[in-house]
C-alpha cells in the first residue's frame, strides 16, 4: 500500500490541476495556420475569426499540464510505497545505558546477549537520548562502548522504542527493558505519559537486583525507618531517612559543631546530643575536633557507629584514615562540589552555593566508597568500614547549600555513612511495586506495530519527481512544435 | 531503402498488372523513324494499305496495284500507313503547391502516374524523356529516349522530385516544346493552379503539331470535396497572404473551385488538348483505365 505523509499536498495537487483546466477553457487560442493551395478560392469569414478566438487550447498540451500538477502533488504528499507486515513478532530490546548501571553493566550484557537471541530483534541503547537501534548481530557492539555518565529516562526509552517501529517488519512487536529498576531513572512525567509513549506492555528485565547497598528486589518503599526516633517526615515521604536496621539511633554532636548541622539532624530525626554517647547502641558522631575524633573512632570499631569527619579534624585522621583517597585527588582546602552541583550516589544534588568551589576529579583509594561526588567525579565525601562501623570524611562547609532543598537528602546520605555508597556512583533507590507495574504496562503481549507508527516503507519521491521532469519536457516539445507549426 | 528499390515502388505489381495490354494510341500522327504502334503524319510504304491513288511522276513502280491496272487499264499506286515511334515528355510540375497532400501528396501521385505512362508507353516503342518546371523555365531531367534501362532511369529520376519554389508551368511547357525535335507528346502532370500564360503555351505546342495531355493532380481537399475547419489559410506558394475561413461551412468554396477547372477545361479543349481530371483519393490505375477506354 502506499501512504502518504502530507496527504493535503494530494488536494493541492488536484486543485491545481483544475486551475489549469479553467485557465485553459478561459485563454484565447489563436487559430491554426494551415496551407491550402486553393486558398485564394476562400472568402473571409467573420464567424470563423470569432470561432477562433472561443477554441481550447491543444488537448494534449492540457492534458500533459494538468498530469504535471497532479505528480507535483503526489511529489509533495511525501509518498511511501509500504509493503504489508509479515506475519510474526519482533523484539525490541531497550538496554539501559545510564549512570546507574555502572555497577551491574556486565549482567546487563549477559541479559541483551540472551534476549538477542531471537531473530530479528534489534537493540536500542539509551540514557538521558535514545540510541540508534541496531539489529542483534550488533550487540556486541553496543555492548562494548559501556554506560554513560548520564542519568537515564525511562520516558525516553518508551519514546525510543516507538521510534524503531520503522526497523519491523513484523505484525506485532514485543518490548523488553533491560535496566535496574530504580527512581533516578523515572521520569516525573512518565505516570501520565505511559500509555502515550508506548501504549503496549513493557516486559522488565531487572539486572542488579540485590546488589551492594541492601537492595531489597521487591522494592523499599521511601520512608521505613524503624530505628529513626524524633520527629521526623510523614511515612512515605521521600525526603525522611532511608536507613535500614542497624543505623545509628542518636547522633552526638561536637559541641564544635555549627547549629546548622544540629538542625539539620534534628530535623532528620536524630536526637543530637553533645554528652559522650552511653550504652552500646550504635551512634552517629560528627566529628570537627581533633581531640573527640579517637574516642568515636574506637566506638566505631566496636560497636558500628558511624563517624562523619569533617574539617579541621579531618587533618587529623590516622592512616589510614587519612588517605580516604589518594593524595592527588584531595585539595588541602576544603573540598568542594562544582556550583553545579553533588551527585549523591544516582541521584543529583543541584546545590547552588558560593563556597562551593570546584576541584579535581579522583579515584576513591582502595576499599573507599564515595557517597558524595561532585558532578565531575570529583570526590567531596570518601567512606570506609572501620571495623563493625564506618568513617566518612566530608570534604564540603557545611553551610554550603544549607537552603537547598536538596540539603537534608544529602545530609542523610553522608549519615548512611558505608551503608549509602556501595560503588563510585552510588546506590539508586530501587523502583517499588507500583512504579514497577506502570513501567511493565499491564500484561505481557506483543503490541500490533501499524497501529503505532510507521512500518519500512520506500519513498517515491525519486519515482514521482522522475515522472514530472518527463512530463515537462513533453510538455515543452509539444508546445514548441504547435507553435512552429502555427508559425509555418 | 535504396533509390532502386524506391523506384520499383513506383510501380506496384498490381499497377502493373492492371495495365497490362493497354496501349496508348496517338490521336494524331506523328512523325517517327521506328516503327511502332503509332501513324506517322507521314504516310508510306508501311504495313498496312490504306488506300490507292494516281500514279504520280517519281513513284516508286513498286508500289503500283498491277491487278487494279488491268482492271481498269490506269494506274494506281497503293499508300500504306506507316507508324512510328512516338517522342513523349512527361512534364511534371515540381513547385510547392504539388507538395500538399500526404499519404500521398500530389507530387507523389503524379510521380505514380507518370511511372505509369512511362511504363505503358517504353513498352509500345515510344521514347519517353522527363521534365519538371523549375525556376528558369524547364528542367530537362532525362531525355526523350527508348533503350534498355531507361524505364529504371526515370522511376529513378521521378523518385528524386521534390516539391519546392515555384516554376511557371507555361515557360515548362516552351521548353519541352524546343526539346521535341519532332512532333511529339507533351503530359502535362500538374494541379494547374499557376494558369499564367498556359493555354497560350499549349496552343504554340498544338499548332507544331504535338499532342498535348493534361493531368490535373488535386487533393479532395483543395476541390472542397472534404471539409475542413476553420483556420488561417495560405497558399505555399504565396506565403504572406492569410485569410480566416472555414471551407467546411462554405459551399460555395467548391464551387468556385470546380468553375476554375471547368474553364480551364475548356480552354484545353478549344485548343485540341485534352485535361484530365484526377483527384489523390482515386486509384492511379483506375482512373487511367477508365481514361484510356474513352480515347
Amino acid at each position: 500500500m502506499i501512504a502518504f505523509g502530507a496527504p493535503g499536498a494530494l488536494v493541492a495537487g488536484a486543485m491545481l490541476a483544475g486551475f489549469v483546466f479553467v485557465l485553459h477553457l478561459l485563454a484565447p487560442r489563436p487559430p491554426d495556420r494551415a496551407p491550402l493551395p486553393t486558398a485564394r478560392f476562400l472568402r473571409e469569414d467573420a464567424r470563423s475569426t470569432l470561432r477562433f478566438r472561443r477554441r481550447p487550447t491543444d488537448p494534449g498540451v492540457l492534458a500533459l499540464r494538468m498530469l504535471l500538477a497532479l505528480l507535483l502533488g503526489a511529489l509533495f504528499s511525501a509518498p511511501r510505497w509500504r509493503p504489508d507486515r509479515e506475519d510474526g513478532s519482533t523484539r525490541v530490546v531497550l538496554l539501559d545505558r545510564g549512570a546507574g548501571m555502572a555497577g551491574v553493566w556486565a549482567e546487563a550484557r549477559a541479559a541483551a546477549a540472551r534476549e538477542a537471541g531471537v531473530e530479528g530483534t534489534w537493540i536500542v541503547p539509551f540514557a538521558s537520548v535514545p540510541g540508534t537501534a541496531v539489529p542483534a548481530a550488533d550487540t556486541s557492539a553496543v555492548a562494548e562502548q559501556g554506560t554513560t555518565g548520564e542519568e537515564s529516562s525511562y520516558l525516553v526509552a518508551l519514546r525510543a522504542l516507538r521510534g524503531a517501529l520503522p526497523h519491523t517488519t513484523t505484525r506485532d512487536v514485543e518490548a523488553v527493558l533491560i535496566t535496574r529498576p530504580r527512581w533516578s531513572a523515572w521520569d516525573a512525567q512518565l505516570g501520565l505519559l505511559r500509555a502515550e509513549a508506548w501504549p503496549g506492555p513493557l516486559r522488565v528485565v531487572a539486572v542488579g537486583e540485590g546488589a551492594a547497598g541492601g537492595e531489597d528486589p521487591s522494592g523499599r518503599t521511601p520512608g521505613a525507618d524503624a530505628h529513626r526516633t524524633g520527629p521526623a517526615g510523614a511515612p512515605g515521604d521521600p525526603s525522611a531517612s532511608t536507613r535500614g536496621a542497624g543505623m545509628p539511633a542518636g547522633a552526638r554532636v561536637d559541641p564544635g559543631a555549627p547549629a546548622p548541622l544540629r538542625a539539620a539532624l534534628e530535623v532528620l530525626g536524630y536526637r543530637v546530643a553533645e554528652s559522650a554517647p552511653e550504652g552500646d547502641a550504635p551512634t552517629l558522631h560528627f566529628v570537627s575536633v581533633a581531640a573527640a575524633l579517637q574516642p568515636a573512632l574506637d566506638r566505631a570499631r566496636r560497636l558500628g557507629d558511624t563517624v562523619l569527619v569533617v574539617a579541621p579534624a579531618a587533618d587529623a585522621l590516622p592512616p589510614p584514615l587519612n588517605a580516604l583517597w589518594d593524595a592527588e585527588g584531595w585539595a588541602t582546602t576544603a573540598a568542594a562540589a562544582a556550583p553545579s552541583g553533588l551527585r549523591v550516589g544516582n541521584r543529583r544534588l543541584p546545590l547552588h552555593d558560593a563556597r562551593l568551589e570546584p576541584g579535581r576529579a579522583a579515584a576513591p583509594a582502595e576499599g573507599r566508597l564515595l557517597p558524595v561526588v561532585r558532578v565531575d567525579g570529583g570526590p567531596v565525601a570518601a567512606a570506609l568500614p572501620w571495623g563493625a562501623g564506618c568513617v566518612v570524611r566530608y570534604g564540603a562547609p557545611w553551610e554550603a547549600g544549607r537552603e537547598d532543598p536538596s540539603y537534608p537528602a544529602l545530609i542523610r546520605t553522608l549519615v548512611d555513612g558505608c551503608r549509602s555508597a556501595d560503588d563510585a556512583t552510588g546506590a539508586d533507590a530501587a523502583l517499588d511495586e507500583a512504579a514497577r507495574a506502570l513501567l511493565a504496562g499491564g500484561a505481557p503481549a506483543p503490541v500490533a506495530a501499524a497501529a503505532l507508527g510507521p512500518g519500512p516503507g520506500r519513498p517515491l519521491e525519486g519515482w514521482l519527481l522522475a515522472a514530472a521532469l518527463l512530463v515537462a519536457v513533453a510538455e515543452t516539445v509539444r508546445v514548441t512544435r504547435l507553435e512552429r507549426g502555427r508559425r509555418s | 531503402m535504396t533509390a532502386t528499390a524506391r523506384s520499383a515502388d513506383l510501380l506496384p505489381p498490381g499497377l502493373l498488372a492492371g495495365l497490362g495490354g493497354l496501349e496508348i494510341v496517338a490521336r494524331q500522327v506523328v512523325a517517327g523513324f521506328i516503327s511502332g504502334l503509332h501513324r506517322s503524319p507521314f504516310l508510306g510504304a508501311g504495313e498496312e494499305f490504306t488506300r490507292h491513288r494516281s500514279y504520280q511522276q517519281g513513284d516508286d513502280v513498286r508500289h503500283i496495284d498491277w491487278r487494279l491496272f488491268a482492271r481498269t487499264d490506269r494506274l494506281y499506286v497503293k499508300e500504306f500507313r506507316e507508324d512510328s515511334n512516338l517522342q513523349a515528355f512527361l512534364l511534371l510540375d515540381t513547385s510547392s503547391s504539388m507538395g500538399f497532400g500526404s499519404e500521398p501528396s500530389k507530387l507523389r501521385y503524379a510521380s505514380y502516374l507518370a511511372a505509369a505512362l512511362a511504363h505503358v508507353m517504353l513498352r509500345a516503342g515510344d521514347a519517353v524523356g522527363l521534365a519538371t518546371t523549375g525556376p528558369h523555365g524547364v528542367r530537362l531531367a532525362l531525355p526523350s529516349r527508348n533503350r534498355s534501362g531507361h524505364l529504371h532511369e526515370v522511376l529513378l529520376a521521378l523518385e528524386r522530385l521534390r516539391a519546392e519554389g515555384t516554376g511557371s508551368l507555361a515557360d515548362a511547357l516552351d521548353g519541352v516544346g524546343q526539346a521535341l525535335r519532332r512532333q511529339g507528346r507533351v503530359l502535362i502532370l500538374s494541379d494547374f493552379l499557376d494558369d499564367t500564360g498556359l493555354l497560350d503555351a499549349v496552343g504554340r505546342l498544338r499548332a507544331r503539331g504535338d499532342e498535348v495531355i493534361g493531368f490535373r493532380v488535386a487533393t479532395p481537399v483543395e476541390l472542397g470535396l472534404q471539409p475542413l475547419g476553420p483556420a488561417r489559410f495560405f497558399d505555399p506558394e504565396r506565403p504572406g497572404a492569410e485569410i480566416a475561413a472555414a471551407p467546411g461551412d462554405d459551399p460555395q468554396f467548391r464551387t468556385r473551385v470546380a468553375a476554375w477547372y471547368d474553364g480551364l477545361a475548356a480552354g484545353f479543349h478549344e485548343r485540341g488538348a485534352e485535361l484530365v481530371p484526377l483527384t489523390t483519393d482515386a486509384p492511379i490505375g483506375h482512373a487511367l483505365r477508365s481514361w484510356l477506354a474513352l480515347r
